[in-house]
């Protein structure tokens, strides 16, 4: 039972770190789908046995990995509700998010850790398949758009307070309220994965305002 | 021992003595004087009597052929001491003929001697030496080994005439009596470099103890750092580096530029050469200041000319005279050198300095030892390295080094006065310094003695001559200053030089300068110096190695190219040990080798830093400046000597006082540092307990482990702590300690930071208890709880049953501790007081120091007054004692600042989730023991600005710790009102319960939930709760359309558990508790709350009913369409059931839209979307308008609850 025990911490921060590491991916993916930026700073590389576009602008890098980093203490303590990827258009106006929406797995199932990790990289590598072709269901964006993390937390009651903290050198801030709003959106689901590991969702919301700006 | 306060001394015998308290000193001291009066009378008996023994005590122990009695007798005769008792500090030797094995190992530290010493001493007419007596010998080579010699402090000085003498206090005047007093003699002798003398004699006297104590495990002595740095001269030297910098420094601020040597050069230049030099000259002579700066100014441009002329693109000498130079000074062997000015019959010896004699041959158990950790390294780096890497290891660490030094000095220099060629003398002591000639003979600078003998065996060693060094660095840099100060120090016998603007002035060739300078210092210090010069500091310092010994050499630009690609790579700056292996293995020589590689290859081999650099330093590029001042990186303290801890304590004792040395040398740089690494040393596992290098670190594996601060400090105790849980973190054994270092990096200057206010508000703003559990919803409960009954303590209070809340508060506040251990502790006031948010912040902290918040300055105080956005901790985290102890304005403030944030607070509060209950908990962390003691104006005043108030006084009672955490006598003790109120309250908490907690808390909470817990459960229905639980309701329940009753926008969380609000009535019947509520200010209690409380009753019964539904259906159940849960098999069953009629139930429609909504709370979109799409494609495929009604229904219905929880709605196709 001891080991067993042991192998369930290990397992959740296994299951983060997979988690992270693919979420870093779907960053950049989605910078690269979206087009935030230029195609050229993206180099193909594979993840998960797909090809993927990673980008190689160091600071761009950096953010993304620290914000990965900062998200990855809370997956392992299972708090977070969700992490979205908010693309603002010039005016700073969100007009499109990815949501991870992430659960707590159901665990209950009797399985090898192989097999599990085996069938999490699956719906994983899924995942980004769908991304890579999400820009089909999706209106292309206006000029000039930026993008930002946010981190939903359970900690907090309501979609609109959010969660902040420093962390070492990524310090999170309390999302602007207007970021997090989003109008008569419209919801594209893209994806849904319930594994022993990892129970998630990706799901698009599309504000009606990015027509209007162009 | 006359003085029972004898407590400063921390000997391990002196234990002993208070041990045996007042009684055993009392008779000892008795024993004595009993002797003493014995002496006299004897000595007049036997007629003879001398002072053979004067300053030997001895103890017999067992049986020996003079009987003790005897033995006794001749010791008063011959003026020695004889002891009754056993004690390490008062007995110099024991006299046994055999000792058992247990009793040696108790008494390793003594000199244990045959009684035959004592007659034959008395024979000889002299105290013969002790050492051919000796019961074991073995042991007597460990004794030589002298020990670190830490003093006791001052404490000892008043207590050392009241020792009966062992140690003569008059050393020299017994030089040679015995051995004891010569190693003190020797050592006293060697002393030289700061101690005064008064502070030697103590330091003798001392040192007699510890050789006698065996300082083993020294570093858990208390006093272990600091006497390891004050007496570690090594590391004095090591500081020289850093004097002769600030020397230098000195001198460029203290600009006067009166070069003395510059004009004797100008001088010997005019003289010597032609009239039209010496008009140059005299332009020279005047503005030398002037001239130098223009002249740095030139050297900024020139790295990259010569840059270009060292890669080969063709310069003529026409850029030569703004070619910058840079002069490597460097003194041949400059220990031995400045030895032998006072040995001139050495010199064209082999000499090298060290503090051991080097007579071959350590004992066998060592040698064991040593052949093992050779064999180590051998294994680990190929025979080939291995020598040399085993000698590195040994001194790898310079306190190692350093330690041994003042260690052994003593003991090696004893046995060569005393003359005894047989004793046996490890040789693992380094030879700090060798001249050519030993070098000749293979000797290098860091080899074992030992290993040197054996390949010079008329190697001849020297002792330090520590003030010599000082005077001749003195003079050397005096020299180079009266040149220039375009100085920058290496060390104590090493410097770069930029010599452009000497030659400039004086128009002398560098040939000519250095040729002179090198003679100036030849002639007053009697030390030679070699010299390279070269464009830039790489070169010249490549230069020198060539030029030694005592030589010059002159690296012209145009033959810098081809001067470094004969250059071995292994002397390029930065290639060490491992670099030169990897280098071998790529069959890289020198750096014409190297200079093959592209700049990707060789940073892809080396990294990317050492890449890029060697690839420059292999073409002779630096464009390093001579540097003035450098910036500190990091800050450290390593001690790898000398660690042997007995537990756990003696490590973290000893890390705190590293801790303070390292914060000693932090405070000394004015830096503050943000990251600490703690460094150990660990004994491989393989590797045996002893070292071969007496307390060494032998073969170890490095550990290290660094965290980095929120905010930089120079708070010692914030270093101290934090190096402490670090090493905890590490979880090495102490007893396999044999190294430990503090590192701090990330240095900011101490200025950047005001830090003033920050100490004591950070005190008070956090306790920092390190802990590592997440807040969890049961610690939340508890903490409700808390909240609840620090409410009720409130409204209880007036109605006089004040002491017994007070029990149920103490019982709540001991539950409260635990909680209290993971969520305090991790807060960080940086954390914005939201309470919604205060949950997730806390996380990060973990491990990571507690404190350490950012503390807003005066300024930002006043500024957040104004935005209202004062970052405080939230309210709970105060420690109200010290909220009082504040002024009176800042109290004010900070009160302020928390009444402020309260409407932030209940605009953006669920009212009623126990999840997230973070907020809710505010009041209720405070300390209750505390609150008591607040004034009531500022209690009231928090209790106001609590913005949870409202919510909780209503919803208190649910929040509750399990039921098994009751202590049931407790609950007794209670009023029959608020026991009544606790049970119903768990009534409702038993449904929960299960669902609520994680599964392995559950099960925790099951094994300890006693039989108390029973009466709750007997009564299920009355359960004041609404709770919506996630699950399925039973398949065609009616109820299952009062499932989703329509929630405001603010109700986000759907999927967790939900309570409602409900008043007892029981309560609502005027008790005082509710009239306190009534009295609360209304606007603290949120709108929508109060608006859910109308209707209770009928919310009630909604949920009731779903709760007899639901419950015992098994939680982890796939959502599924009667079953079908892939999405083909719902597909299939969707079609089939449109194929089945043309006109569908409403039944059956609710459940597709339940059906649905499950899978939303699912978090399964993507099957919603799906089967949507399914649905819809389907029935416009089959048509019927009932069916696209109904459709429509679904989609409708579909995309309410979507939009109320994601305030979005599907995308769906436009046709539909």
């Amino acid at each position: 039972m001891e080991s067993r025990g042991c192998q369930d911490l290990n397992l959740s921060h296994v299951s983060a770190d997979i988690l992270c590491e693919f979420l870093e991916v779907a960053v950049h993916q989605i910078l690269y789908i979206r087009e935030l930026y230029p195609l050229g700073i993206f180099e193909r590389k594979q993840k998960y046995n797909v090809p993927v576009q990673i980008s190689r602008h160091p600071e761009l890098n950096q953010y993304i990995t620290d914000a990965v980093m900062g998200i990855k203490p809370h997956v392992i303590k299972d708090e977070v509700q969700c992490v979205t990827v908010v693309i603002l258009n010039a005016k700073h106006i969100p007009v499109e998010r990815f949501v991870f929406e992430i659960a707590r797995p159901s665990t209950n199932k009797i399985d090898s850790i192989e097999n599990r990790l085996e069938r999490l990289e699956q719906s994983l590598r899924a995942f980004l398949l769908r991304l890579n072709t999400c820009d089909a269901v999706l209106h292309s964006l206006p000029q000039d758009c930026t993008f930002s993390i946010l981190v939903y937390t359970k900690g907090s009651a309501t979609m609109e307070s959010h969660d902040k903290q420093v962390l070492q050198e990524f310090p999170w801030i309390e999302a602007d309220d207007h970021i997090c709003k989003m109008e008569n959106s419209t919801l594209v689901p893209l994806k849904a994965v319930s594994s022993d590991l990892l129970k998630m969702q990706l799901y698009v919301e599309e504000a009606p305002s990015k027509l209007e700006v162009r | 021992m006359h003085s029972r306060g004898s407590s400063n001394i921390k000997n391990k015998s002196e234990h002993e003595d208070q041990s045996h308290g007042g009684y055993m000193s009392e008779k000892v001291r008795k024993l004595e004087e009993q002797f003493r009066g014995d002496a006299p009378t004897n000595k007049e008996k036997s007629g003879t009597s001398t002072d053979i023994f004067r300053g030997v005590t001895i103890h017999v122990n067992g049986y020996t052929d003079p009987s003790s009695d005897e033995l006794k007798r001749l010791m008063t005769i011959h003026g020695g001491m004889y002891q009754h008792y056993y004690s390490v500090s008062r007995v110099t030797h024991i006299i046994a003929t055999n000792l058992p094995y247990a009793k040696l190992r108790q008494l390793k530290t003594e000199k244990i001697v045959k009684p035959d010493w004592i007659t034959n001493s008395i024979e000889a007419g002299r105290l013969l030496p002790s050492l051919p007596y000796e019961l074991y010998t073995d042991r007597s080579s460990r004794q030589n080994q002298a020990v670190l010699q830490f003093s006791k402090g001052p404490g000892v000085k008043p207590d050392a005439p009241s020792i009966p003498a062992p140690i003569p206090k008059a050393a020299p005047e017994k030089g040679g009596s015995d051995d004891v007093s010569q190693e003190q003699e020797d050592d006293e002798g060697s002393t030289l470099s700061k101690a005064d003398k008064s502070l030697a004699a103590v330091d003798a006297n001392v040192q007699g103890r510890a050789n006698r104590s065996f300082g083993i495990a020294t570093a858990g002595d208390s006093n272990f750092l600091s006497e390891f740095y004050s007496n570690s001269r090594l590391h004095y030297i090591s500081t020289w580096g850093a004097e002769c910098k600030a020397y230098v420094n000195a001198l460029q601020s203290n600009g006067d530029a009166t070069f003395p040597g510059r004009q004797r050069l100008l001088a010997i230049m005019k003289e010597g050469k032609s009239q039209r030099q010496a008009k140059k000259c005299e332009l020279g002579v005047v503005g030398t200041e002037d001239d130098d700066r223009d002249w740095s100014e030139d050297a900024m441009i020139d790295p990259k000319e010569s840059e270009h002329r060292a890669t080969g693109s063709s310069k003529t000498t026409k850029g030569k005279e703004k070619m910058r130079r840079i002069m490597h000074i460097d003194m041949d062997c400059f220990f031995v050198s400045v030895g032998l000015i006072k040995r001139p019959d050495l010199v064209d010896k082999p000499v090298a300095v060290t503090h051991s004699k080097g007579q071959s041959g350590m004992s066998e158990h060592r040698q064991e030892i040593s052949q093992f950790e050779r064999e180590y390294y051998e294994k680990k780096y190929g025979s080939e390295a291995a020598r040399q890497n085993h000698k590195e290891d040994q001194s790898n660490s310079s306190s190692d080094a350093k330690v041994t030094g003042t260690g052994t000095a003593g003991g090696a220099s004893s046995s060569s006065s005393s003359g005894k060629p047989k004793e046996t003398f490890h040789s693992m002591a380094e030879i700090a310094s060798c001249n050519y000639v030993a070098r000749k003979a293979g000797v290098k600078n860091g080899m074992f003695m030992g290993r040197a003998k054996s390949l010079c065996p008329e190697l001849q060693t020297i002792p330090y001559d520590f003030d010599g060094y000082k005077r001749v660095s003195q003079k050397l840099y005096d020299i180079v200053a009266s040149y220039t100060h375009d100085i920058e120090a290496v060390s104590c016998d090493e410097m770069f030089v930029d010599i452009s603007g000497i030659l400039r002035d004086t128009k002398a060739s560098a040939e000519e300068f250095v040729q002179m300078l090198r003679k100036e210092i030849k002639d007053q210090t009697q030390c030679n110096a070699s010299a390279g010069i070269a464009s830039n500091i790489l070169l010249a310092r490549m230069a020198t190695r060539v030029a030694k010994p005592n030589g010059q050499f002159i690296v012209e630009p145009h033959a810098a190219d081809a001067f470094i690609r004969t250059q071995p790579v292994k002397d390029l700056p930065g290639v060490g040990r491992s670099t030169t292996r990897k280098m071998e293995t790529l069959d890289i020589k020198t750096c014409a080798d190297l200079q093959q590689l592209s700049l990707g290859a060789v940073q892809k081999e080396f990294g990317q830093k050492t890449g890029q650099l060697l690839y420059g330093f292999c073409r002779g590029l630096d464009d390093r400046p001579i540097r003035q001042e450098q910036e500190r990186k990091s800050v450290s303290a390593e001690v790898n000597y000398g660690i042997r801890f007995k537990q756990e304590s003696d490590s973290e004792k000893f890390i705190t006082e590293l801790a303070a040395e390292v914060h000693k040398r932090l405070t000394a740089i004015k830096m503050l540092a943000r990251t600490i690494t703690i460094k150990l040393k660990v004994r491989h596992p393989d590797a045996p307990k002893e070292t071969s290098k007496f307390m060494g670190h032998g073969i170890c594996e490095d550990k290290a482990r660094s965290c980095t601060l929120g905010q930089a400090t120079e708070d010692v105790q914030v270093i101290q702590k934090e190096s402490k849980n670090l090493l905890k973190e590490l979880q090495v054994p102490a007893v396999d300690m044999r190294g430990v270092g503090i590192q701090l990096s990330k240095l900011s200057s101490s200025a950047q930071a005001g830090t003033l206010p920050s100490k004591s508000i950070t005190a008070f703003m956090t306790k920092p208890k390190p802990a590592d559990i997440a807040p969890d919803p049961v610690e939340s409960t508890h903490r409700d709880t808390d909240q609840s009954t620090s409410l009720s303590s409130a409204s209880t209070a007036p109605s006089g049953s004040k002491p017994k809340v007070r029990t149920m508060l103490n019982f709540v506040s001991k539950r409260r501790a635990d909680a209290e251990t993971s969520a305090d502790a991790e807060v960080s006031a940086v954390d914005v007081i939201k309470d919604s948010t205060s949950k997730t912040p806390r996380k990060k902290r973990k491990s990571i120091l507690p404190p350490l918040p950012f503390i807003p300055g005066p300024k930002d105080l006043q500024s957040s007054r104004l935005s209202g956005h004062l970052a405080l901790p939230s309210p709970s985290q105060i420690d109200m004692s010290v909220l009082q102890e504040l002024p009176k304005d800042l109290q004010e403030q900070i009160l302020e600042s928390y009444r402020g944030q309260k409407s932030k607070h209940s605009a953006s509060k669920d009212t009623s989730e126990p999840s997230t209950s973070s907020g809710i908990t505010d009041s209720s962390r405070w300390d209750q023991g505390v609150v008591g003691s607040v004034p009531p104006r500022i209690l009231e005043e928090l209790m106001q600005d609590d913005p949870n108030q409202g919510t909780s006084s209503l919803g208190v009672v649910e929040a509750l710790p399990s039921f098994s955490q009751i202590d049931p006598s407790c609950l007794e003790a209670l009023p029959a009102e608020l026991q009544e109120e606790l049970r119903s309250a768990y009534r409702g908490k038993q449904t929960q319960a299960h669902h609520e907690l994680e599964p392995e808390k559950e099960t925790r909470k099951m094994e300890t939930r006693p039989e108390t817990a029973s009466p709750a459960k007997e009564s299920p229905g009355k359960s004041p709760f609404k709770i919506r639980k996630r699950g399925r309701p039973r398949k065609g329940s009616p109820s299952s359309k009062a499932n989703n009753p329509k929630r405001p926008r603010w109700q986000m969380g759907i999927q967790q558990i939900i309570t409602r609000i409900q008043t007892p009535p029981k309560l609502s019947s005027g008790d005082g508790r509710q009239a306190e509520e009534a009295r609360l200010p209304s606007d603290s209690i949120p709108q929508h709350l109060r608006n859910e409380e109308s209707n209770p009753q009928e919310e009630r019964n909604k949920i009731e009913e779903e709760l007899d539904g639901m419950e015992r259906e098994i939680e982890e159940e796939d959502v599924n369409l009667c079953g079908a849960v892939h999405l083909w098999d719902v597909k299939v069953l969707l079609k089939e059931w449109i194929a089945s009629t043309d006109d569908p139930v409403d039944e059956d429609i609710g459940f597709i839209v339940q059906y649905l909504r499950e899978l939303i709370l699912d978090k399964n979109l993507e099957m919603v979307d799906h089967v949507m799409r399914s649905l819809v494609r389907s029935v416009k495929r089959g048509g019927s308008s009932p069916w696209l009604e109904a459709v429509d229904m679904v989609i409708a219905r579909v995309q309410h609850t979507l939009g109320q929880i994601y305030s979005a709605h599907l995308k769906m196709a436009p046709s539909s």
